[in-house]
């Protein structure tokens, strides 16, 4: 078996009291893109951090390619950074940035000038190697610091939230070129950022970090569609939370008694049971509103009567809010058709949702 | 309170004018005052009258000619001499200790700090007196002179370097040291290739500035030097002190002419000026 390129076995880090990363374990296969996903401390940037080399960790393992390396100084790894501030050398111009780490691999300079347009053509800048940093676009410097990561061809490439000084239109856009370069150069990465939206699109699997834990680890859509703490679920796209009791499970379905006794049927979860009280997680497009008591609840569907209390219209689907009967506020959304009737503001409803769409969780 | 709410354009424009008048009034006698004693020098120093005297009656070059002899060209030299070697001391120790204050989160870095700068608030000449009774007492009477006078000199311009540095280093950013690092450039090459390109104007300004107190020194070089082994500033003072020399003005014209070259330079090169005027942010 290959080692994986990235290893960290129980990593932690402190900063004076505050345990940055604790005990975090993960691996990264080789040409995999792995994203670290979460709130500003959460401990992403750390862990990063000491992959590359910057700090060293408190406890635990990192290991390169399958080689322990947490002795090892940053300039002994083979990893490249992508920082968030670009972090050019100003007194250099884009060629001089680019070639710096092959020189420091003691390069032959005939060659260096062949890499270095080699990797502008790349980043798509050709050209424009005689250039200064300042005198380029904050999206054309990222694609310097870019180029200046995976010229050497480290076996890791690390990416310290790279898009977040972007506007949006270019982030997108940048995303996407990110990955095609990743991809096609066959690199394993490590990408740190707050952003779900470029972790969903981006990334083979998702990390999902809060308070230097991992809370789970798996590719975009497992996160989305099985988020296993309802931290994830919050992080994670939009989520509608209902408290509830979990009575029993039957024919591998859990029946789960909301607080106004109202009885919903939900998929059974993967993991033991861990008490009775849960938390029922719906999405809020998989959630219908329907005007009346059309059918009547089963456990192929379940019903809860609700009042929309705000309409907002957002142009290729409509989002409700409403109030369910236990008291909770929920969110819909609906695919908008036009012509089709709506609901208002303060009318009584009633909510269709799959079984298979309400996913039981447990805090703490 | 009638109309004084209102003033007229034309009282306006007076009004403006009146402060900037005054403020170009103020420069310009400033500036004079501040020039007018190297005028007077130079003009003495080509005046034919063996007394300083002023308007000069004649023109003469003999006092040059004294001047650009041996007498006055030996300090001369070994003070260019002492003012190179203790700019090029000074910058590589303070450079040292700069980047050591800045980056270090080490007990006592303010007092570190703090005693590497004092010689800028201690009165020289105390710090003179002390460094030859510590030269006296440890037994090194033999380093007066060019050693002594380096020592002495470094303690005094030290400051100046560690602040210029200081200044620099403070818009510099240090992810540029971890990206050189990252890249796979040693401690030592990060600080030749990144680090110390980024802060030279601060280290060369920091030069400047110890070559030119070293050079105009008086306090330090009265107690450090011996007979033979002494700067100019103290082969003039020992002259004027018994009898005034017009080749003394020449003499002060030429190391004026050193310091403004050495400004001009500066200026050219690092922009020593920003290190004067601006504070550090």
């Amino acid at each position: 078996m290959v080692a994986p390129d990235v290893e960290l076995i129980g990593v932690t880090k402190r900063f004076g009291d505050v345990l940055a990363v604790r005990g975090v374990s993960v691996a990264v296969a080789r040409g995999e893109f792995l994203t670290l996903l979460g709130p500003s401390g959460c401990g992403k940037t750390t862990t990063l951090n000491v992959i590359a080399g910057f700090l060293r960790p408190d406890e635990g393992q990192v290991l390169l390619g399958g080689r322990r390396v947490e002795h090892l100084p940053p300039y002994r790894r083979d990893t490249a950074m992508v920082f968030q501030q670009y972090a050019l050398f100003p007194h250099m111009t884009v060629a001089g940035n680019i070639a710096f780490g092959l020189q420091m691999r003691k390069v032959p300079s005939s060659e260096i000038g062949r890499r270095v347009d080699r990797v502008l053509e790349i980043v798509r800048l050709p050209g424009l190697g005689a250039r200064r940093p300042s005198q380029l676009s904050g999206g054309q410097q990222q694609r310097v610091a870019l180029a200046r990561a995976i010229v050497t061809e480290p076996t890791v490439l690390l990416l310290d939230e790279p898009l977040s000084n972007l506007d949006l239109k270019l982030r997108e856009s940048l995303r996407l070129e990110i990955k095609r370069i990743q991809r096609e150069l066959g690199i394993t990465a490590v990408y740190v950022t707050h952003d779900q939206g470029e972790a969903l699109v981006m990334s083979d699997r998702i990390a999902v970090m809060d308070q230097g834990v991992i809370e789970q680890v798996g590719p975009p859509a497992e996160i989305y569609e099985q988020p296993r703490t309802p931290f994830v679920a919050e992080f994670i796209g939009t989520s509608n939370f209902l408290r509830g009791r979990l009575a029993s499970v039957e024919n591998k379905l859990a029946r789960v008694i909301l607080r106004d006794g109202t009885e919903l049927w939900a998929r059974q979860p993967d993991a033991g049971q861990r008490g009775e009280d849960v938390l029922l997680m719906i999405r809020p497009e998989h959630l219908r509103a329907a005007r009346g008591e059309a059918h009547g609840p089963g456990t192929d569907r379940n019903e809860l009567r609700a009042k929309v209390t705000d309409v907002v219209y957002l142009g290729s689907y409509i989002r409700y809010a409403a109030e369910v009967s236990s008291g909770e506020a929920v969110t819909v959304e609906e695919q908008n058709v036009p012509g089709a009737a709506r609901c208002a503001s303060g009318e009584l409803v009633t909510l269709e949702v799959a079984p298979e769409h309400c996913l039981l969780l447990w805090e703490g | 309170m009638g109309g004084s709410g209102y003033v007229g354009p034309a009282r306006a424009r007076v009004e403006r004018l009146i402060p900037s008048v005054l403020y170009r009034g103020v420069l310009v006698l400033v500036l004079a005052f501040v020039a007018a004693p190297i005028v007077v020098v130079f003009l003495s120093s080509v005046n034919s009258s063996q007394y300083l005297r002023f308007p000069p009656e004649g023109f003469s070059t003999r006092w040059w000619v004294a001047a650009l002899s041996e007498r006055w060209m030996v300090p001369t030299w070994f003070s260019l001499r002492l003012a190179a070697a203790t700019a090029i001391t000074a910058t590589v120790f303070g450079t040292l200790a700069a980047l050591g204050v800045h980056r270090g989160r080490f007990r006592g870095r303010e007092a570190f700090l703090a005693v590497l700068l004092s010689p800028l608030i201690l009165p020289q000449i105390v710090t003179g007196a002390a460094l030859l009774q510590f030269f006296k007492l440890a037994g090194l009477g033999d380093v007066l002179g060019f050693p002594a006078l380096l020592m002495g000199h470094v303690v005094v311009t030290l400051p100046y370097a560690v602040r210029t540095v200081m200044v620099s280093l403070h818009g510099f950013d240090p992810r540029l040291e971890w990206a050189a690092q990252d890249l796979g450039a040693s401690p030592l090459q990060t600080f030749w290739r990144v680090t110390l390109p980024l802060i030279k104007n601060g280290v060369f300004a920091g030069a400047v500035f110890a070559f030119i107190v070293s050079f105009n020194d008086v306090p330090i070089s009265l107690f450090l030097g011996r007979p033979g082994n002494v700067p100019i500033p103290i082969a003039i003072l020992g002259q004027v002190e018994s009898r005034f020399d017009p080749a003394v003005s020449a003499v002060a014209v030429v190391t004026i002419a050193i310091v403004l070259a050495l400004i001009a330079v500066g200026e050219r090169f690092a922009r020593v000026s920003e290190f004067i005027y601006q504070q550090e942010r």
